[in-house]
């Protein structure tokens, strides 16, 4: 596949089965759900405002469908975009929850560093993109010290680090697996089995659920919704790595299990990240762009240090985009 | 230099569709990166289009808060005015508007929020309330204010009686107030006509006025009003 292929190559959106079954699943499920949600109303299981609350969210997942699944399917071009948008306004969200963004210099500077990853991303120039990291802190220090004034410059400096960490460099690795040629069944399959790792632990915590996970930072979560999401989630990975997948021959079954443990602890710890956050802060929702949801930082949480984690992790046995020509734009 | 705040944006409870008109709106960083540009265009414009003069401008202070009274008798009275503000204030310097004239549709909103940093007031219902946290965003120093104190645009000859509006804002802190007489803006750009003309605008800026020695009570509302509708149409006069 050549570079403007993979980049453009909308031809190519459907070439691999798991994507057709995905999508084919995704569009079921967001038919059926708000039919079933009138049925149960019809039938008095469940009260109006629920219904309402309920439809309001299923509209903000077909919402986010409509956006995501288009971007990720007509190239990667357009998923790298969606993901520099993405980590742009989950910053820009996590800046005014902070305060950072009253330190207008500071912010800007966090906001040149994600455009700067996001164009290594782009180019396919792998050592710039791990360079980012310690670049954008060598930045941040500097810009933080330039103004001269020492109070409050940890709270700053930090502040602005760990945006630039979280929001760059993390989620940046979300968008680097676009230079993967199979990135469209990598993305869907990462960003479905998160999104679904949540709906377990909710489902599991509902039914079974006694014990509180960590009542101080996020009242809802059980010890039992948190273990039966990891076997649940891993049971999906291993199920679908096998089937659509070839697996390259270093990858011994109990890795796909390991890998689905990792995707589903990581998962939960980016909730629980982004919960104590809010805590600390004394908020209860990062923003108002997602309808039913909260902010765009409410529902990306999970996976903040599930794309890093996956990464390195799919890098260690096969590597991301090693077939695809690099430094596509600097190199000569 | 103010302290670093851990506290987040006044407004971020608030939706996209309401947060341009909420009295608590906080500039983001697009509205910082558009004033930064629209402010730079603007002294241009000034500059060379109206060829205008600043008189007293060390009156101006380096620190929110405070606020800025003017006459007011043309769209290009904003313009000027936030010229006058250092580039480093300029996202927390907050003109007030009345909401019913200039936020009628939404575009138009935007555009003057982002661009020119508008906050609107709504001029009859609930003003007491948004007056009220106007106050106390003015006291925990976070932001600065232009207003003006007629409520609407003279005729450019003489100062209409001011609201004592302004009373309820400043009475019993130390907030300054810096008066300011804008000269030739009604020449430019008068009430009706849509496309300036090149005449020149001049402003001068008074000594800052402070009102810690009135209570905070409706009746020295109305003597701090008439107190600066006096030194401003002294500054009238004194021009002329």
């Amino acid at each position: 596949m050549t570079t403007f292929e993979r980049l453009f190559g909308y031809t190519h959106a459907f070439d691999d089965s798991l994507t057709i079954a995905a999508v084919i699943s995704i569009a079921a499920v967001l038919i059926v759900s708000p039919l079933l949600t009138l049925i149960l109303h019809r039938t008095g299981v469940i009260d109006t405002q629920l219904r309402t609350e309920i439809l309001i969210r299923i509209r903000s997942w077909v919402v986010i469908a409509l956006i995501v699944l288009p971007a990720i399917l007509l190239g990667a071009f357009w998923a790298i975009l969606l993901f520099f948008f993405i980590s742009l306004y989950a910053y820009v969200e996590y800046a005014r929850m902070t305060g950072l963004f009253r330190d207008r210099v500071l912010s800007f500077t966090v906001i040149v560093g994600i455009v700067l990853i996001s164009l290594t991303v782009l180019d396919h120039w792998y050592g710039m993109f791990v360079a980012m990291a310690p670049l954008g802190i060598i930045a941040i220090a500097v810009v933080g010290v330039l103004p001269d004034r020492p109070d409050g410059f940890i709270q700053r400096v930090a502040l602005a680090t760990l945006g630039f960490l979280l929001f760059g460099v993390c989620l940046g690795h979300l968008a680097y697996f676009s230079n993967s040629t199979i990135y469209r069944p990598l993305l869907i399959l990462l960003i479905s089995t998160v999104a679904l790792n949540d709906v377990f632990a909710f489902l599991v915590g509902k039914t079974l659920g006694k014990r509180k996970l960590c009542p101080r930072t996020s009242p809802n979560k059980t010890i039992a919704g948190a273990v039966g999401a990891v076997i649940l989630t891993t049971l999906t990975v291993y199920i679908v790595g096998t089937s659509f997948f070839e697996l390259p021959p270093r990858m011994h079954w109990y890795y796909l299990v390991l890998g689905g443990v990792l995707l589903s602890i990581c998962g939960q710890f980016g909730d629980l990240t982004l919960s104590s956050i809010k805590r600390d802060i004394g908020i209860k929702d990062s923003g108002t762009l997602i309808p039913g949801h909260g902010g765009l930082l409410d529902r990306i949480d999970s996976l903040l240090l599930t794309s890093p984690a996956a990464f390195h992790f799919i890098g260690y046995f096969g590597g991301i985009g090693l077939d695809q020509s690099t430094r596509i734009f600097t190199g000569s | 230099m103010r302290p670093f705040k851990f506290n987040p944006a006044l407004d971020l409870s608030e939706s996209r569709h309401t947060r341009y008109r909420s009295i608590r709106r906080e500039s983001g960083h697009l509205a910082w990166m558009s004033q930064l540009i629209t402010s730079m265009g603007f002294r241009l414009y000034l500059r060379v289009y109206h060829r205008y003069s600043i008189e007293g401008l060390h009156h101006v202070p380096r620190e929110t808060p405070f606020i800025l009274i003017a006459n007011h008798t043309s769209h290009l009275d904003t313009i000027v005015l936030t010229s006058l503000i250092p580039v480093r204030l300029r996202t927390r310097v907050y003109p007030l508007a009345a909401a019913d004239s200039f936020f009628q549709s939404r575009p138009r909103a935007l555009l003057l929020t982002s661009a020119l940093n508008i906050l609107q007031l709504r001029r009859r219902s609930s003003n007491r309330h948004a007056l009220q946290d106007l106050r106390e965003r003015l006291l925990q120093g976070d932001i600065a204010l232009i207003i003006y104190p007629e409520g609407t645009r003279g005729n450019g000859q003489q100062l209409g009686p001011f609201k004592p509006g302004i009373g309820n804002l400043v009475a019993d802190t130390s907030i300054p107030v810096i008066p300011c007489l804008l000269t030739g803006c009604a020449e430019s750009l008068s009430k009706g006509s849509t496309l300036p003309r090149p005449s020149r605008i001049s402003v001068q800026i008074g000594a800052p006025i402070h009102f810690s020695e009135f209570l905070n009570e409706r009746e020295s509302w109305q003597r701090i009003a008439t107190r600066l509708s006096e030194s401003l149409d002294g500054m009238k006069k004194a021009a002329d």
